[in-house]
């Protein structure tokens, strides 16, 4: 092997250059994994001490059922949410690319006004939009004689309320994501499978399908840890009830920071909660790197 | 015939989508000029009897008519400091973020593809997860209450340094190297080629650094309980308590945090649009 000579120079701008960010990293980032890491195997609190308890706080979350119920929010959210986001974004996206100008640039920008917005102001205009008496929605049914629905006061239309709010809050950014997947596929492609006499759905399966693999490989685990992790439309909503029908894992966490006076079983729970996350965003991040290097 | 009416069928539908889109926003603002009484008033009247100012003027004059807003706390005020921190952080993630960018994509330094990967790990772990932690870290530097705290823990944003360091690859080297024997050095070479050259990227990374910032909640509801201090959207939680919901300041709140967006959507609507094709590329 040989060694490579390094320029003082360079190796003194790039430690100025690197330090800045290094310190805050290392400050607000790799720290506080270790310390998530090493708090979770602690019990007690700051006044009374603590004590190395080993892996009994993770058995703890494993075993109570309400960690498990937030999981399978998180999933509810991500099943009511995410196939509807991606099929209304590719219908929409193959919508825009048939548009004329101006039309075509003025829905682009518009279809993004909701994506700008804090999930707070989203949350409180669909509380709005919702509320029992003098809401818009059960407005509208009254002129169709239908009655009045408690949307975020029902177990039952709770959470389908709040993700038709997160669905529109982000349709905009997953449109236009595929509008440039779909606007990356070559247009001769189309016009060789039009020779070969393939109909429409034939078109779909064999060019368009394949062409925004990537795009939608990037859209499916990114909506999809998004909204695992729903929590600001949720809180300001319901509060993440009624029944705890809307309070997803992140909810469960910060419920437990806010009244649990012992952190290791909070920490046991983050650290669960981001394995989870990481080891399926991983997965899928494999596939598509896997997929990418065969072109 | 047939395409003509294919084309009035897909600008209807266009149509449809796009009031969907702005509906909800344009009834904010319009519920926002209604009164506390007439906001949740049966029988249902789409615009105000009469357009009352009082909401948007109590919160740009801080006298607003709110029982659960909280003591010392000035809605005014907080529009102002979250727009300060949000541009604070905005120059110094392009800063801090574009300095480490180009030290990994321009220069030799030893260890350089362990740091890297010290970097890039931290793209893989959901913030859910040092969520607390970092509270903890911010508490022990005593930081807590403290506009730092709102600021810091946010600034370096990895999927941007990988973003800039993509963009200065493709800058041709000649540039830096007729720069170098003119005497300059190497941090002069980044502020003097390299920044000027960086407008697209730092625009396109800098407005998602503000909307960042200026639509924050979590973590400033947990570090920032000072009032005087606090952001924009942790004030408008506050109208939606355990105890009631004022839906007059809770529709004239969210109507004035999302004005300074919607400003920077239409004035920087082209390089957005270019910074989600982007991302898309991830």
């Amino acid at each position: 092997m040989t060694k490579i000579k390094y320029k003082s120079d360079q190796v003194k701008t790039a430690i100025i250059a690197l330090l800045p960010s290094f310190v805050l990293l290392t400050t607000f980032a790799i720290i506080p994994i270790f310390l998530s890491l090493s708090s979770s195997t602690l019990e007690g609190n700051n006044y009374m001490g603590f004590k190395f308890v080993g892996f009994s706080n993770y058995l703890k979350v494993l075993t109570d059922s309400n960690f498990w119920k937030s999981f399978l929010v998180g999933f509810q959210y991500v099943l009511v949410i995410v196939p509807i986001q991606l099929v209304l974004a590719f219908f929409l996206a193959s919508l825009i690319i048939k548009l004329k100008q101006p039309l075509q640039s003025i829905i682009k920008v518009c279809i993004y006004v909701p994506c700008i917005l804090s999930g707070i102001v989203v949350g409180a205009i669909f509380m709005y939009l919702y509320e029992y008496d003098a809401g818009l929605i059960n407005t509208l049914l009254k002129i169709f004689n239908v009655d009045k629905v408690a949307w975020l006061a029902d177990p039952k239309t709770a959470l389908v309320a709040v993700g038709i709010a997160s669905i529109w809050a982000g349709l905009g950014y997953v449109t236009l994501v595929m509008l440039g997947g779909l606007l990356d596929i070559p247009k001769d492609y189309y016009e060789a499978a039009s020779l070969d006499g393939a109909n429409i759905w034939q078109k779909f399966w064999h060019v368009t399908l394949p062409g925004i693999k990537n795009v939608g490989a990037y859209l499916l685990i990114s909506c999809f840890v998004s909204t695992f992790q729903i929590f600001e439309l949720p809180f300001i909503m319901t509060g993440g009830g009624p029944l705890d029908s809307t309070m997803g894992p992140i909810g469960y966490i910060y419920q437990h920071f806010s009244y649990d006076t012992t952190l290791g079983f909070t920490y046991a729970s983050s650290v669960l909660i981001a394995l989870f996350l990481a080891v399926a965003s991983s997965l899928v991040f494999k596939l598509v790197n896997s997929s990418r290097s065969q072109e | 015939m047939n395409k003509k009416v294919k084309n009035i069928i897909f600008s209807f539908i266009a149509i449809l989508v796009i009031i969907i889109s702005l509906f909800p926003l344009f009834w904010m603002f319009i519920s926002g000029f209604k009164a506390k009484t007439e906001i949740i008033a049966t029988p249902f009247k789409f615009f105000p009897d009469t357009w009352d100012l009082s909401n948007y003027l109590g919160l740009l004059t801080g006298k607003t008519n709110s029982i659960f807003f909280p003591r010392g706390a000035n809605f005014l005020t907080s529009m102002g400091l979250t727009l300060l921190i949000s541009l604070v952080a905005v120059v110094l993630s392009i800063l801090i973020n574009s300095l480490a960018a180009y030290a990994f994509a321009r220069l030799d330094f030893p260890f350089k593809k362990t740091a890297w990967l010290y970097y890039l790990i931290t793209m893989f772990i959901p913030s859910i997860s040092i969520l607390i932690s970092a509270t903890q870290v911010t508490k022990f530097l005593g930081l807590t209450n403290t506009l730092p705290a709102l600021i810091l823990p946010g600034v370096v944003y990895v999927w941007s340094i990988f973003f800039y360091r993509q963009f200065f690859l493709n800058i041709p080297r000649s540039l830096e190297e007729a720069a170098l024997i003119d005497g300059c050095n190497r941090l002069q070479i980044f502020f003097k080629i390299y920044v000027p050259m960086s407008g697209t990227p730092f625009v396109i990374m800098g407005i998602s650094v503000f909307q960042g910032f200026w639509n924050a909640f979590i973590w400033p509801t947990i570090v920032m309980k000072n009032p005087q201090f606090m952001q924009v959207n942790q004030l408008i939680a506050y109208f939606r308590s355990s105890q009631g919901i004022e839906w007059h300041m809770l529709m004239a709140s969210s109507a004035l945090a999302s004005i300074p967006l919607i400003v920077l959507l239409i004035i920087f609507q082209k390089k957005i649009m270019e910074g989600i094709r982007i991302s898309g590329m991830k």
